[in-house]
């Protein structure tokens, strides 16, 4: 049992802490887990403004347990755009994974990320992004579920004019427990946030989404929209989904909001009329959902990356 | 020849009787039209015939082509060649016309074992469409009747009969709510898919559409019967007259 990963999974809060009431660690800390070699690394400069695409290895080996540290600093003005694919394999392991991002000023770092655990694989994932004086930090990921997969997006606009987007999909397949708990930080005056999120969730699935977003004192005219959108596909999918917002800024524009419902039975008969099977209607309302979120990858490869492992969701 | 036949049809929702023994008749190359007051069973008639769940058929049976028609899923009516135009066409914001046009007429080639049309060749297919019904082609890349006026939503119905080619046509009051020069294009549309080897039911609140779709036959329906079945001069009569004194005949 390595130290590394022992330490971090027992330094995280049981059910008793209200974030983490719906994703139960105690079975995994309870596990004996083999050591992996982890890695602890810079990620490539950005030079140039191609996207970097970086491929991730969440687990192979049964039983393993590896810790995952990725970090990315941007300089004042420097724009990036990052792909990141994280695969597990087909066995049990367990993979915590740290990303740590600083935007300096008027930096622009834009994220992709296709998140792909394999279903007997266990993700603990933490990105902490701190974005600075009219810097700008996008992230749109496809997060297609893992036994248990726990997502935590903390994003730190700490400096006037700092903005940030976190767009998602959570795909879960039958049986898997996906967590995606965002919050987000207005520190500083004239800041903007974008959150919009939609969950698919099959029967025996479980999705959370929990999105804060916290406006402290003296980040006046800040604007922040907020919303998820979630679909239940079955009897037996369960989704908690909670938009939260506290504001101590009395000069702010804020909206969130929440939907929750199934697929539109009208649209399916329309579309069965005019010759498309039950299985082929669904999977195009169901891929349709979810692109309004993924159309927003810009770069076409990432694109056609999260709709291929999309596709093989619905 | 009988394309479809209707034989003592009942039909309930919810433990409500809706028809109540219907008895109809279409030869293949007719036009007829169903005409009745609000709550007659119009509407009703062409969701069971397009296969809408939640209908209870407690008696009757509907040959379509000498099948069973009910047996079969909305799908597979289709690709047997049946369509019905509707009352309120549904909006499916995100997928394009477009994209629903080429994968309904593919899906519906499969079924028959033909293969996927050209695209090049679907393309000229659908432009040569879009010019009877005028429409702009950028009105096919937007969401599925999102956004749409009535008007527009009942020319992309007759947009998709045009494109899907089906050999039995349900249309269901896709004349209402139209000023005179959309009827005028949705009538163009109908004549123009008139043929031999079709037929052609119009499910119709006004008797306006019938001056310029001239039925073979027109039935009224009253209180989920056909009370009463006649050549075009019926439509006339009910125009002039309304439809109380057939209602009260029913009752």
């Amino acid at each position: 049992m390595s130290a590394t990963v022992a330490a971090a999974l027992a330094a995280l809060p049981d059910k008793r802490h209200e974030d983490w009431r719906y994703t139960d660690l105690a079975p995994l800390k309870a596990r004996e887990w083999v050591e992996e070699k982890g890695t602890d690394t810079f990620l490539p400069a950005f030079e140039g403004s191609e996207p970097v695409t970086q491929v991730v290895r969440l687990g192979d080996r049964a039983d393993g347990a590896r810790l995952l540290t990725h970090r990315i600093a941007l300089r004042p003005g420097q724009q990036a755009v990052l792909v990141l694919h994280e695969i597990g394999g087909d066995v049990s392991c367990l993979a915590m994974h740290n990303l740590e991002l600083e935007l300096a000023d008027n930096a622009a770092l834009t994220l992709y990320r296709i998140q792909q655990p394999g279903a007997a694989t266990n993700l603990i994932s933490r990105l902490d992004a701190r974005v600075g004086r009219d810097a700008r930090f996008t992230c749109v990921g496809l997060y297609a579920g893992g036994a248990l997969a726990r997502n935590d997006l903390n994003v730190a606009l700490e400096a006037p004019g700092a903005q940030a987007e976190l767009h998602g999909v959570l795909a879960p397949a039958p049986g898997e427990h996906l967590d995606v708990h965002t919050r987000l930080d207005h520190r500083a005056p004239h800041g903007r946030s974008r959150e919009s999120f939609r969950c698919l969730v099959p029967a025996k699935a479980r999705a959370i989404f929990n999105g804060k977003v916290i406006v402290h004192p003296g980040a006046q005219k800040t604007d922040s929209e907020q919303h998820v959108d979630s679909l239940l596909l079955s009897p037996g999918a369960e989704v908690n989904a909670k938009p939260e917002l506290e504001i101590y800024a009395d000069d702010v524009k804020c909206a969130h909001g929440a939907t929750c419902g199934q697929l539109d039975e009208d649209a399916l008969y329309y579309l069965r009329t005019r010759g498309l099977d039950l299985p082929a209607a669904r999977r195009l309302l169901l891929r349709t959902f979810a692109l309004e979120v993924l159309d927003r990858i810009a770069h076409q490869p990432a694109r056609e990356l999260a709709a291929r492992v999309l596709e093989q969701r619905l | 020849m009988n394309m479809l036949e209707i034989r003592n049809l009942h039909a309930s929702v919810d433990g409500k009787d809706i028809l109540q023994g219907i008895d109809l008749a279409v030869n293949a190359g007719e036009v007829h039209a169903v005409m009745g007051p609000n709550g007659s069973g119009k509407s009703t008639l062409a969701h069971v015939l397009a296969g809408r769940d939640g209908y209870a058929i407690a008696q009757g049976q509907v040959l379509y082509q000498g099948k069973d028609l009910l047996a079969l899923a909305p799908e597979a009516r289709a690709a047997e060649g049946l369509f019905l135009g509707f009352q309120y066409p549904v909006e499916i914001p995100g997928v394009s016309s477009m994209y629903l046009l080429k994968t309904a007429l593919n899906a519906q080639r499969k079924h028959r074992g033909e293969p996927e049309i050209d695209a090049m060749d679907f393309l000229a297919w659908v432009r040569d469409r879009l010019a009877k019904v005028k429409m702009d082609i950028a009105m096919l890349h937007r969401g599925v009747n999102e956004g749409f006026s009535g008007g527009e939503k009942k020319r992309n119905e007759i947009l998709q009969m045009l494109v899907l080619q089906p050999q039995f046509i349900v249309l269901d009051e896709t004349d209402s709510g139209l000023d005179i020069d959309a009827l005028k294009i949705v009538a163009d549309g109908i004549n123009a898919m008139r043929a031999p080897d079709r037929a052609i039911l119009l499910v119709t609140h006004y008797q306006r559409l019938l001056d310029y779709v001239k039925p073979d036959r027109v039935h009224v329906l009253a209180r989920g019967r056909i009370v009463k079945s006649g050549g075009p001069e019926l439509a006339a009569e009910l125009e002039e007259k309304g439809y109380g004194w057939l209602e009260a005949a029913a009752a």
